[in-house]
């Protein structure tokens, strides 16, 4: 990963390390509980956990994924990087449905539990979830934030990053 | 969602995927080939007989070097934000390689002296149209110095790897050298320290940190690797040509500080990771990383004549232990990770790299590698021909394992785009 000059970028940097801090806290109890031992959700932390993936996730699909294909892309294609911004889209419209079905199955379950089946569903979409984002996260701190800090001029990088601040 | 325009790929910094797959696939094929050369053809109890030759280029050309070459066209232009000007290019480099690998393998093994010319200069010519590719995407990137300045030395390594492998093929067809050991000691530094060692730690730099998802490695400490890695090959090399051992054992010093210091960097920044859950592949980095300075102390050790057959093991630690080792790390990671970002459906669905990656294939491979490791490293100091025998068996059924790790990934793949047609 590229040290990060601009604004935008370390804006957008803040955002993965959250998310990756959920991810892997998800990950870690996604592999301790397997699929077959639906947890308590009265259990605090786990209450606090499914609280959690669905606040960031739909955090993380409302702001940081419509952020940046709103305004982001469209200021890098501008500058010409389309490829890659054209990839990094096509990556939010894999992830979107799986994060929006976990949060939801995450707020169904802080109201009425976890049955065997909705655990499983969980478990299984919980993984997805992890892998695909952090593969994802690790495609944009490689080439988004580097092209980022090559091709927005400081006065789009200030905008930029007050529009991001704005939508936080 | 919206499909990805496979054009936009090819306009952007993502190669279309033949471009750097068939490197890999030829890598895999030769690892075979050179286990299977050392396991039948060796006698390593001789020293560099013509097998042993053609087994050691089969991995230093044929893996190494196509390995990188493939690595370096897909992962530079991420590095330099510039594109590879010819994908058609790389793809004639590929055949340049392979045809000249080979045509050079079968040369040494039939001691067919013009066929080994022949297959040098083919290689040769494919490795200088690579450096040419590699300047051109490096000329006018002045940020991230540690990799470009890495990049840099690996590219003029290469050319003058080129001169002088060129130079002793030719000889073996006209025979015009006098001593020709100079020359040999110094090609075979350049190949390895100055190409492929620069290509390795430059690369490193940003890999793992993107592997790992952690910060850039210390830039200052980046730099000063650098002045030490260049001034220290710079040395060696010197040394090896005017015969003068002390020379290249200082280079050799400089070589330890420069590994040393990027070593020390990496792993600072590793440990600030945000990935906590690594994979499997970063075993056999860091082993590959650890034996890097074990080579070159193995080195000096040889040039001093501390221990019998101390030369051999230096051979063996620096394009087995160290090269090698390292390479099919980040071999088993970045052939999944681009299989993924090249396999997106008319659906707009990429498979998962844990559906893709048969991660006990390269668990198996990995134990199978550094048996052979020991026990050729073994075999060779302590003059035993059926430890050297039995560690090449263990290095062949590795090789065989991760072939069948490439060939699970590319079945996957298929299996995931017919599933998602």
């Amino acid at each position: 990963m590229f040290a990060i000059s601009s604004k935008v970028g370390q804006l957008l940097h803040q955002d993965h390390l959250q998310a990756i801090a959920l991810l892997q806290k998800l990950e870690e109890f996604l592999v301790g509980q397997t699929s077959k031992r639906p947890p308590d959700v009265k259990n605090d932390p786990v209450a606090l956990l499914l609280k959690d993936v669905s606040r960031i996730i739909d955090d993380e699909i409302t702001r940081h994924f419509g952020f940046e294909e709103g305004h982001l892309f469209p200021a890098l294609a501008e500058a010409g990087e389309t490829g890659m911004t054209a990839f990094l889209a096509h990556e939010h419209g894999m992830i979107r449905p799986v994060a929006q079905e976990l949060g939801g199955l995450a707020r169904e379950a802080l109201e009425n539990g976890f049955t065997p089946e909705s655990w499983k569903q969980f478990h299984s979409l919980g993984l997805e979830m992890v892998e695909r984002e952090i593969f994802h996260i690790q495609k944009e701190e490689m080439g988004l934030l580097a092209a980022i800090s090559a091709l927005i001029d400081p006065m789009t990088d200030a905008e930029l990053a007050m529009k991001f601040a704005e939508a936080r | 969602m919206f499909p990805v325009d496979p054009s936009q790929n090819a306009k952007g910094r993502l190669l279309p995927p033949d471009v750097p797959f068939r490197f890999f696939g030829a890598a895999i094929l030769f690892h075979i080939l050179a286990w299977l050369v050392l396991v039948l053809l060796a006698k390593p109890s001789q020293g560099l007989t013509w097998p042993v030759l053609a087994a050691l280029h089969l991995l230093t050309l044929g893996v190494l070097a196509m390995v990188a070459t493939g690595a370096s066209f897909q992962l530079l232009p991420v590095a330099t934000k510039r594109t590879v000007r010819s994908p058609n290019l790389c793809r004639s480099i590929f055949w340049m390689m392979t045809g000249g690998v080979l045509a050079f393998a079968l040369g040494l093994l039939g001691e067919i002296h013009w066929l080994v010319a022949a297959g040098g200069v083919l290689v040769a010519l494919g490795l200088v149209v690579t450096a040419v590719l590699l300047a051109d995407n490096l000329l006018g990137v002045d940020d991230m110095p540690v990799v470009t300045g890495h990049a840099w030395i690996a590219t003029l390594s290469l050319v003058a790897v080129e001169a002088l492998g060129g130079v002793l093929a030719l000889n073996l067809a006209f025979g015009f050298l006098g001593a020709r050991s100079p020359l040999v000691l110094a090609h075979g530094l350049l190949a390895t320290f100055g190409f492929m060692g620069m290509l390795a730690s430059g690369l490193s730099t940003i890999l793992l940190p993107m592997f790992a998802l952690s910060l850039a490695p210390s830039e200052r400490l980046g730099r000063m690797a650098l002045a030490c890695n260049g001034t220290g090959l710079l040395l060696a090399v010197a040394g090896a040509l005017v015969e003068q051992p002390y020379l290249m054992a200082l280079g050799g010093a400089l070589g330890l500080c420069g590994m040393g210091l990027l070593g020390w960097s990496l792993v600072q920044a590793f440990k600030k990771r945000m990935r906590k859950r690594t994979g499997f592949f970063f075993l056999p980095i860091w082993t590959g990383a650890a034996l890097g300075p074990v080579s070159i102390l193995s080195g000096m050790a040889a040039l001093f004549d501390l221990f019998p057959n101390a030369g051999l093991l230096f051979i063996w630690l620096t394009v087995v232990g160290w090269l090698l080792t390292f390479l099919l790390g980040v071999l088993q990671r970045i052939m999944p990770f681009l299989a993924s970002m090249h396999s997106a459906t008319p659906l707009g669905r990429t498979p998962l790299l844990s559906q893709l990656m048969a991660e006990g294939l390269t668990k198996t491979h990995f134990v199978l590698h550094v048996i052979a490791l020991v026990a050729v490293g073994a075999g060779l100091v302590l003059d035993v021909p059926l430890l050297v025998r039995l560690g090449a068996v263990s290095g062949l059924l590795g090789a065989l394992a991760f072939a069948g790790y490439g060939f699970e990934l590319y079945r996957r793949v298929r299996r995931f785009k017919s599933e998602n047609i």
